[in-house]
């Protein structure tokens, strides 16, 4: 165990919990929306912590290091659908100005039965997304604590749950900036030391293109398809240029139906703040998104120069090798019995492993080493927070106090949501156990979620603003949409359903099931001709007006 | 007074939807542009082998300048909303 970097991943920690306990509230409205106080530069900020989780910081330069162009899907999915976002959703739900996505599903489908609905895709969604995190979370306390990955998940249910039951939305989303900032500087700090050590760039996002052409002409050598290639990789079990495109296209669409993200639009004081919000976010994400294909660069030169054409004992001297190899991070194997690496098959690294295992293979101080953990456990951490916050405000308040128990006072519902908060975060940590020791990879578990939006709360929602859908065709074409994902997610990930039209578990199970969704739902409209009430219709023409500017 | 409300919403909705409408529609079809179709070039190799910066045109195009195109996108539509939205009120 290294104890400087255990320093800085408690010293977090500890800025975490201090930052939720001196913003900490006892008021429902900042509880559940920080007061709709919250400026749209600084909800951009949080938005962008709670977007980037492990997914984004440990996961996406790693898996475009090992696939090369066939993982850009994931860079310009993941900020794509941002635009849609703000153009489809954002300034509606917040004219509409209640505290969670089921509310607004009841409100506007006119049916209880509609927010049960909203809750179990809520949930469904969240929960996906979240053991991805947690995963995420094992990687970076493995690598602090030198303890196998497993442990490092469920030690850190502690911390999570510390974190997210001291304050409610208000402590989450300044919490949130903090981790913002921390992972950062993290990433950027240890993209621009590694370059100027390697190559002595001082701007690396212009000058990398060189060491790009490197890493091609080296592999063009040894006969394997380079970094550049397009359309050659497996992607989240799928192939060529139909799954790259649609990969694409869902992680773009499923955003917009990301509970953990909608909820950010109720906590700014008008639509006009929720517009300028959702580019702020993106401009805070894109400091990371723009910098990860230069960070996956480094990263692949650092393996094709130190690993790439060595034996697998001249591998095993390299002292990080022997690190990563300990960790279960690395698995050098001479597959074709030529004596030497000549592939990544054969070289056996984790796509996770490579961000925050970079610093060790350039060789740069611990304490950058120490600040691209902590970044990693920012991320993570952050993301998990608004997730568990999510969940537990929609079984607390849109299951317990709408359906259960009314009246209920406030100090009982927290206390609920914070007995709902453990129980929810050791379900999750259980199954992201079982699911790193069967090899699933971040990006891909987290990409399923997306998929699960996009077959229902992408169309609940478009359709439900932009169109005036009954509730039984909506109804319907949730249910069908979800049947059809999930069929083809688990079908595929199993190996029962192979790829149609080579597509993988992220795009076919989004494509099929978001087509279903939509389909059905539109036939059964036109078969039950059923109109909404005037109150909704009027609900609906609100949402379409302009918003008297604030004061 | 109820009359009066109800005549200045659908005037508003008569206004400001028709336009909020088509400035989305049409920035989604540029948006569609940096999404979708440009990466489809990548299947050609004369795109491939354009250099900007010394990066193949498709690999600058996937990773850098289509995020640069989105936060343009949004704080377009941002602008041209809100200052409707000003205008009218």
């Amino acid at each position: 165990m290294n104890i400087g970097i255990t320093a800085f991943v408690f010293a977090s920690i500890l800025i975490f919990i201090g930052v939720a306990y001196w913003t900490r509230t006892g008021r429902v409205e900042d509880f559940y929306v920080a007061g709709r106080s919250i400026k749209p530069h600084v909800s951009g900020a949080a938005t962008a912590a709670a977007w980037m989780s492990a997914a984004s910081f440990i996961s996406m330069a790693g898996v475009i290091a090992i696939l090369g162009y066939d993982a850009v899907p994931f860079l310009i999915g993941w900020s794509g659908g941002y635009v849609l976002l703000a153009m489809l959703i954002a300034p509606y739900l917040r004219k509409y100005g209640k505290y969670t996505i089921p509310e607004f599903v009841e409100d506007r489908y006119y049916d209880p039965k509609m927010r049960l609905l909203g809750v179990i895709i809520v949930l469904m969604i969240a929960f996906i997304y979240a053991l991805g995190q947690f995963i995420g979370i094992g990687i970076a306390l493995s690598m602090t604590l030198g303890i196998p990955v497993v442990m490092g998940i469920w030690l850190t249910v502690i911390v999570i749950m510390i974190y997210t039951t001291l304050g409610g939305m208000k402590s989450v989303t300044y919490v949130e900036v903090a981790q913002y900032l921390i992972l950062i500087v993290a990433y950027l700090v240890a993209l621009f030391a590694a370059s100027f050590v390697i190559k002595g760039y001082v701007f690396p996002h212009v000058q990398a293109g060189e060491l790009l052409n490197e890493i091609v002409t080296r592999e063009a050598q040894f006969g394997q398809k380079t970094m550049v290639d397009p359309f050659v990789n497996k992607v989240a079990g799928g192939s060529g240029v139909l799954n790259w495109i649609f990969t694409a296209l869902i992680l773009m669409v499923g955003t917009v139906g990301m509970p953990h993200i909608m909820v950010k639009y109720y906590l700014v004081p008008s639509a006009r703040d929720a517009r300028f919000s959702v580019g702020w976010a993106l401009v805070f994400i894109a400091l990371l998104y723009l910098s990860a294909s230069t960070y996956a660069i480094v990263g692949r030169y650092l393996l094709v120069d130190q690993l790439l054409g060595h034996s697998v004992d001249q591998v095993q001297q390299i002292g990080w090798a022997r690190t990563m190899k300990d960790l279960g991070m690395l698995n050098p194997r001479d597959l074709n019995g030529n004596g030497i690496l000549d592939s990544f098959a054969e070289i056996g690294i984790r796509k996770d492993a490579i961000v925050m295992g970079m610093p060790m293979m350039a060789n740069l101080p611990w304490f950058i080493v120490a600040l691209v953990i902590t970044g990693g456990f920012a991320a993570a951490l952050s993301t998990s927070g608004a997730l568990l916050l999510t969940m537990t405000v929609s079984l607390t308040r849109d299951i317990y106090k709408r359906f259960i128990n009314p009246d209920v006072t406030e100090a009982k519902e927290i206390w609920i949501a914070r007995v709902a908060t453990v129980i929810m975060a050791s379900t999750i940590a259980f199954l992201a156990s079982l699911l790193y020791e069967s090899g699933g990879i971040i990006a891909v578990i987290v990409g399923w979620a997306y998929s699960v939006s996009v077959a229902s709360l992408v169309p609940l929602f478009v359709l439900g603003i932009w169109t005036k859908i009954g509730k039984k065709a909506m109804m319907a074409g949730v249910i069908v949409g979800l049947a059809v994902c999930y069929t083809y997610l688990l079908g595929n990930f199993f190996g029962f359903i192979q790829p149609v039209l080579g597509l993988g578990q992220i795009a076919g199970g989004g494509i099929f099931g978001g087509i279903a969704c939509f389909v059905t739902a539109l036939v059964v409209q036109t078969i039950t001709k059923e109109k909404p009430p005037e109150h909704v219709v009027s609900l609906l023409d609100s949402l379409k007006l302009p918003e008297t500017p604030r004061k | 007074m109820g009359e009066l409300a109800l005549s200045n919403e659908n005037e508003g909705l008569k206004r400001f939807w028709p336009y909020v409408r088509n400035v989305t529609l049409v920035l989604l079809v540029i948006w569609s542009i940096f999404a979708v179709f440009i990466h489809l070039l990548a299947l050609f190799d004369w795109w491939r082998s354009i250099k900007i910066l010394g990066y193949p045109a498709h690999w600058i195009f996937g990773t850098q300048f289509s995020i640069i195109a989105y936060i343009v996108l949004i704080f377009t539509y941002a602008y041209l909303v809100s200052k409707k939205e000003e205008e009218m009120l």
